[in-house]
């Protein structure tokens, strides 16, 4: 599975500043800041975007030290900038404030998970235009995210983390299923696959809690995890990702395994037309002839399962016209109805 | 508009991948194989052997004839990969992922394929290899990003008819929004 679900082409990454602790605050809180700040460089390349070190001024995103003045914060947080606080004593962060809290002793993974749910926040836009306009009220871009929390969690997955660390998805106390470190394999009964697939199960509400070196139980069936992301980013919403904007063109940078997920004829309808150039929502249900709804979910699909980029209008080259192969007699048209009524294939 | 063009889809991959299984899962009439004792038992321990090409047929409700080739696996024979997808639909290319060679396979064919036409639908298939130790198809989407090449790439399994049929498909909407591209670019 690939660790960059969506990126945007040619767009400066955020800057972060990160605020030297107190000369008197101690030799833990001292250590933990340089962690942070040689994980930020270690992770160049890990991470969606390139990050940027600046002064707080500048910072789309603050690092703190534990126990930094909170009226600063709050002053940071009107101008939205996103704060982080390094502690060494675990603490809940400020209400409202919109905080992040790394605790220190911090693994690598926990900052790199940190610096890419920063990238999400920062890449949603906080108008949601697509998400408002006409929904109802339960629909609010707060609720929205709610729905894709789950999928937020998935897509800081990464496949350069061990396969053998274990998660367990759980839902109000109820383990679901064992997701592989690396993200790539899970394992379920069958009975709950067949909830993940047909929806019937809300995953949105669901976390992963680290299985602490147990193993899953040795009859559950390995299947391949991009069946669990595609299903639960189709079925988060039929609105677009809190990531994705309607405006924007985007297009298939890898196939996810439709041997694993058996789309829909209409899904690998709506993959092909994505394959072939970048394209907007609206220009996708056109080409795709799909409804919008299902043109939605199939691209809130394939982002969750990291399989498309953006593409800003002006870098798209025109592409030569594609070389022919044989045209059917009766034209393509007739041919596709045919050939598909003659296989039993759905159209 | 050519009133005589042959419509062909062409199965490929190396020996023993699956290619003669699949043209059999979805011909209408028996599959025509040119197969003989395979002297090879080194690279594949099957007992026949496709030498020149396998052919199926599917004849259409308004006549239309669409052929299916499979090409020989061995690469000795690769003059006749470039002579078979001259012209085709697609190309559907599958490997055997138990196979020791499967990743020297994969890498063969997708450069030689790629080279005869970049823009030419294009499907793989890999055996299905699915275990407890993980999920390996990564590794071939990698190779393929390393080559710049994005394809559809899935887990079959082509002993069942609806695998094969997930290709095929896959294929039909491949050069179908090529065709509806070049009739929004014309």
């Amino acid at each position: 599975m690939s660790s960059q679900p969506v990126f945007i082409v040619n767009r400066t990454g955020p800057r972060v500043a990160l605020v030297d602790p107190a000369p008197n605050a101690g030799k833990h809180i001292a250590t933990a800041m340089q962690l942070f700040d040689s994980m930020l460089w270690a992770f160049q390349g890990l991470t969606q975007l390139p990050w940027t070190k600046s002064a707080p001024l500048n910072a789309d995103v603050i690092v703190v030290p534990q126990g930094f003045p909170e009226e600063q914060l709050m002053s940071w947080n009107a101008d939205r900038k996103l704060v982080v606080e390094i502690v060494t004593v675990p603490t809940e962060p400020i209400p409202d404030l919109g905080q992040y809290v790394l605790t220190y002793p911090f693994k690598a993974r926990q900052a790199l998970e940190l610096l890419l749910r920063l990238e999400t926040r920062l890449t949603t836009p906080t108008d949601v235009a697509v998400v408002g306009r006409g929904q109802p009220q339960g629909n609010s871009p707060d609720h929205q995210r709610g729905k894709w929390e789950f999928v937020e969690i998935l897509r800081t997955l990464n496949p350069s983390l061990s396969q053998k660390d274990w998660f367990v998805g759980q839902r109000n106390g109820e383990s679901l299923f064992w997701l592989s470190g690396d993200g790539l394999t899970y394992l379920t009964a069958p009975s709950t696959a067949q909830a993940i697939r047909s929806g019937t199960i809300d995953l949105s509400d669901v976390v992963l809690v680290p299985a602490h070196g147990s193993k899953p139980n040795p009859i559950l069936r390995a299947r391949a995890s991009i069946e669990l992301r595609w299903f639960a980013g189709y079925y988060a919403s039929e609105q677009l990702a809190p990531w994705l904007l309607s405006a924007m063109q985007y297009n298939l940078t890898r196939w996810p395994d439709f041997g694993a997920i058996r789309p829909a004829p209409s899904q690998i309808r709506i993959a092909a037309v994505l394959s072939i150039e970048p394209i907007s929502l609206s220009q996708l249900v056109e080409r795709s002839k799909s409804s919008l709804p299902e043109a939605t979910r199939t691209l809130n699909a394939l982002a969750t399962c990291g399989a498309l980029a953006v593409v800003e209008s002006q870098s798209v080259a025109k592409r030569s016209p594609r070389k022919t192969s044989a045209t059917p007699r009766k034209g393509f048209t007739r041919f596709f109805l045919e050939i598909r009524k003659h296989l039993g294939l759905g159209v | 508009m050519a009133a005589d063009q042959e419509l062909k889809i062409v199965f490929t991959g190396p020996m023993g991948a699956g290619k003669t299984t699949a043209i059999r899962a979805i011909s209408d009439l028996p599959p025509v194989s040119t197969e003989v004792i395979n002297s090879d038992k080194e690279t594949h321990a099957k007992s026949t052997t496709t030498v020149a090409l396998d052919y199926g047929q599917l004849v259409l409700d308004g006549g239309t004839t669409v052929n299916l080739y499979g090409t020989p696996g061995q690469e000795r024979f690769s003059f006749m990969w470039e002579i078979l997808c001259r012209g085709a639909l697609g190309v559907v290319l599958l490997i055997d992922a138990s196979s020791e060679t499967a990743m020297a396979d994969f890498r063969t064919f997708i450069e030689y394929f790629r080279r005869i036409r970049y823009d030419q639908p294009f499907v793989i298939g890999v055996g299905r290899h699915l275990s407890q130790d993980g999920y390996h198809l990564e590794e071939y989407a990698k190779e393929l990003s390393t080559h710049e090449i994005v394809a559809p790439l899935f887990e079959v399994d082509v002993r069942h008819r609806e695998d094969v049929l997930l290709l095929v498909q896959t294929l039909l909407c491949v050069l179908e929004a090529q065709v509806v591209e070049a009739s929004h670019a014309s």
